[in-house]
């Protein structure tokens, strides 16, 4: 699998009277970052500050009339298309793109990375208790969600185990993000093998950006307690670094029995840049975590057979402890080439009552791009992945082998051509061979039509592969049976050697159009093809001791049509309005030698419709009232209803003098507490998410 | 490679170049009548905006010797020689700086710009020469040379992957009796002499 790297160009608000949205100048220039990405590295971030986030734009048209109204550090996030390199155009951007900027973080009171997706057209953000989340792209969800990439400055955090993410250990200072990439649809022809249905690229500033001290404190009734603490400085060989502490407490959600699932979490970490010449950038940072987490889990435990199975509910602690370090050189050879090799080292502890899992990672990538001919721009890359992981068997959870290592290798290439100034078409294809499923190719082709300077049209077919899990191949889990069928007979999960990848082709539209930066839209429609999807076909183990086997296989298929709107309206100078809208069916097919009853509900754990609207009104200067309704269809998980709901956040914040903000935040405000979404496989007890409200003190100094 | 599903997609694909390739052919129609403006021009316009913006920047956040503000009746905000501003900078004439509005004046003789705030120095032959006469001057000189800086110049333009950034010589400043805030020193991509 390949990562992303970080791009610099920056594409935020100023929150002045320039804001783009994300559809258009940003979301060009995010495809194009993205693709460039590959090539620059991080280096080019050394330019924003962490006070402001800056929306920039690629094109003249797109900037205001009197730039002196700008802050210098939005003036220096400008990317201007040089007369010597290949122009930048607005039809790049051949993908579904959603940006979070800085400032939206700030302004949607945002305390870790799920809170910051929930808006997102196309992503299901759901929680299933305080410490644990169910969040996908374009369906499919499921706490052990698998479709999805999510890479913090260029490392991958889904675990190879379940192809899904820890979500309660990706931590991140919210205040030093520069920006989220949200990407709908396949990315595999660069990102590779998990990034089928999306992926996630969170994008923290370049230590430059981060200079001075910050410290922040939240705190309320579900946030008991977030403190912040950040230095940022630069050594006398010009070399700029930041330093920062982060310690989380949330308190436990709702449930009529109790829910014990409070958790906390502590996080060190640093990054360091240095920009040396302009052809050189080089990155190093890294983090270190420790995590408690509670829940309630119920577990399936006795021999089968007389005597009877027992079903204990366990209150425990899942503890965590993680980290890495992240190496990146970009390098500049000519003006229109240039290479950047990343490589990184990622740890993943877990130890719970269920799930145990003790992983090292280590990543190489090189990327390369060069300008061939006039108009084609190529950008190739090889990737290897050496994963190793060790396991503790329990009971319930049991991997075979316990101990394994997985080798993953790609390589990439990519040609974007320019067949006219407004009309780009871009070639790749992505191969790589992974230990579960050997060989797997993932070609695309994609079109961008610049129909004017403020429409694109664009269109894509991609192939993408989801790979299978370690779990998948090797797991043996006690699940607890349904209540109507005797507890004395075990019912397990079993992972299946010859279980195989699952295949997506992918045919997206799209269509934006950004009217002076006034008013926006951007709207995506996708069909998604999807082949050899994972089933679970119960079969009878007569024993002795009997039981029922539930091997991974490979015995559905099904098609997922959707449509994502992102819409935003600059009202007036300090007030925009935006609204987000999705919509999704999900059809999925069981081959006729299936026996499976549960994987085709995955139809139904998703809403058919979302939508969220939200407003950011500026009193003067220093104050800000942020606000915003969200509604998320009902859903059924497992055969449960949940029901449709609607919520409401409003932030207040206020600038009282320069580099200190204070801001009282409510989320959820609408109901006492909802239920949002139920567990899957592994039977932790699901609460409901409650009213939030909390205050929080940022000082820049 | 697995090949299982591989030629229900190829048959995909292949169909969907096709589908593309019609659309191509339609579009070329519509293409010929999309004018197809000079980006390059649009790049350096671009470029020399935010130039504009930046030197009106810096005229914020340095610092010139009280006498040099408080005799003169305006701000003089100058280039010398050939530069490729245009009209962009003459948009800044009658903004205030130091309390003083920004007069902007275009030189090609030396001579002519002693009396100025802030020089941006463009396409010019003598540049040693020019910065030695300058050095004493409470006069911020800018330029986009190569090695301004190095040479004795204040502050520099420098276009890093196609983003305007700056360098500063602290020590030039220094000599020139001018004060730079922080907060360009923070911004600056180097700064060379002692702060």
């Amino acid at each position: 699998m390949n990562t992303d790297r970080q791009t610099g160009q920056s594409a935020h608000s100023n929150g002045l009277t320039m804001q783009t949205i994300p559809t258009t100048p940003t979301a060009r220039l995010a495809i194009t970052l993205t693709r460039r990405l590959r090539r620059i590295g991080a280096g080019m971030t050394a330019g924003m500050l962490a006070a402001l986030s800056v929306q920039a734009a690629t094109l003249d048209d797109t900037l205001p009339d009197d730039l002196t109204d700008m802050s210098m550090e939005a003036l220096m996030n400008i990317e201007i298309t040089s007369v010597a390199k290949k122009p930048q155009k607005q039809s790049d951007a051949a993908a579904a793109i959603f940006v979070i900027t800085n400032d939206d973080l700030r302004r949607w009171g945002v305390t870790n990375i799920p809170e910051a997706l929930r808006r997102v057209p196309g992503i299901d953000v759901a929680k299933i208790d305080a410490n644990k989340w169910a969040i996908t792209s374009r369906g499919f969800n499921s706490r052990f969600a698998n479709k999805l990439l999510v890479l913090i400055d260029g490392r991958s955090v889904y675990t190879p185990l379940f192809a899904g993410v820890y979500w309660d250990n990706q931590d991140v200072v919210v205040q030093d993000v520069e920006r989220i990439e949200v990407i709908r649809g396949p990315g595999g022809t660069l990102w590779g093998a998990n990034a089928v249905n999306g992926v996630i690229n969170i994008i923290t500033k370049s230590a430059a950006d981060t200079q001075g001290d910050m410290v922040s404190v939240t705190a309320g009734n579900e946030v008991k307690g977030i403190g912040v603490a950040r230095h940022g400085g630069k050594l006398k060989n010009g070399i700029d670094y930041r330093v920062y502490a982060k310690y989380s407490d949330y308190d436990e959600a709702y449930s009529s029995s109790g829910a014990h699932d409070d958790w906390r979490t502590g996080q060190l970490g640093f990054r360091s840049d240095w920009v040396q010449t302009d052809r050189d950038s080089i990155t190093f940072q890294g983090d270190y975590y420790r995590g408690k987490a509670g829940q309630q889990v119920s577990i399936a435990t006795g021999t089968a057979g007389p005597p009877p199975t027992t079903i204990n509910q366990v209150v425990d602690d899942t503890e965590t402890e993680g980290g890495n370090l992240l190496f990146r050189w970009s390098h500049m050879t000519t003006s229109s080439s240039d290479f950047a090799l990343q490589i990184y080292y990622d740890h993943v502890g877990l130890d719970g009552t269920v799930l145990y899992e003790d992983r090292d990672t280590l990543d190489i990538d090189f990327q390369h791009r060069f300008q061939w001919r006039e108009d084609h721009d190529v950008v190739w890359g090889l990737d290897y992945r050496f994963t190793h992981d060790n396991t503790d068997n329990n009971p319930t959870f049991k991997l075979d082998p316990s101990s394994r290592s997985v080798n993953l290798y790609s390589t990439f290439i990519q040609d974007e051509i320019s067949l006219q100034d407004n009309l780009h078409l871009t070639l790749g294809t992505k191969l790589e061979h992974n230990d579960f499923s050997g060989f797997e190719y993932q070609p695309g082709i994609r079109l961008a039509l610049g129909l004017s300077a403020s429409q694109t049209l664009w269109g894509s077919v991609s192939r993408a592969v989801r790979m299978p899990a370690r779990g998948e191949q090797d797991v043996m889990l006690r699940l607890v049976p349904p209540s109507s069928a005797d507890p004395g007979i075990p019912v397990v999960a079993d992972g299946d050697d010859g279980y195989d990848s699952e295949v997506l082709t992918a045919y997206e539209l799209g269509y934006r159009l950004n009217h002076d930066n006034i008013w926006s839209v951007d709207v995506a429609v996708f069909y998604n093809d999807y082949d050899k999807l994972r089933t679970l076909d119960p079969s009878v183990d007569p024993g002795p001791p009997p039981s029922v086997r539930l091997p991974f296989d490979n015995n559905m298929s099904g098609e997922t049509y959707g449509l994502e709107l992102a819409s935003q309206w600059q009202v007036r100078s300090g007030w925009r309005l935006n609204a987000s809208y999705s919509w999704l069916d999900m059809r999925l097919h069981l081959d006729n030698n299936s026996t499976d009853t549960t994987s085709r509900s995955s139809e139904d754990a998703s809403p058919s419709s979302k939508a969220a609207i939200w407003s950011a009104l500026d009193f003067g200067n220093n104050l800000q009232f942020d606000a915003a309704l969200r509604y998320v269809g009902g859903i059924e998980v497992n055969g449960i209803d949940i029901d449709s709901y609607v919520e409401a956040d409003l932030r207040l914040g206020w600038e009282t003098s320069p580099g200190l903000e204070l801001s009282i935040i409510g989320q959820n405000l609408l109901d006492n507490h909802h239920p949002e979404f139920l567990p899957d496989f592994i039977n932790t007890q699901p609460t409901e998410v409650e009213r939030s409200i909390y205050g929080r003190i940022t000082w820049s100094f | 490679m697995k090949l299982s599903g591989h030629n229900t997609f190829m048959r995909k694909l292949i169909a969907g170049i096709q589908a593309v390739r019609q659309a191509m052919a339609a579009l070329l129609v519509l293409l010929l009548t999309v004018p197809v403006s000079g980006m390059a021009d649009e790049a350096q316009q671009t470029e020399y905006r935010i130039k504009t913006a930046f030197l009106y920047n810096f005229s914020r956040f340095v610092v010139w010797p009280e006498a040099t503000l408080q005799d003169r009746s305006e701000f003089s905000l100058c280039t010398l020689g050939e530069t490729l501003f245009g009209e962009q900078l003459d948009t800044l004439t009658g903004k205030i700086v130091h309390n003083k509005v920004i007069v902007v004046k275009h030189f090609y003789r030396l001579e002519d710009a002693l009396d100025c705030h802030l020089v941006f120095i463009g396409e010019h032959d003598e540049l040693a020469e020019t910065l030695w006469t300058l050095r004493k001057q409470p006069v911020l000189t800018v330029s986009n040379a190569t090695g301004f800086a190095e040479k004795g110049g204040i502050i520099q333009f420098k276009l890093i992957k196609n983003k305007i950034r700056f360098l500063i010589n602290t020590d030039a400043a220094k000599t020139a009796g001018l004060t730079i805030s922080s907060k360009l020193l923070s911004l600056a991509i180097s700064v060379t002499g002692t702060r």
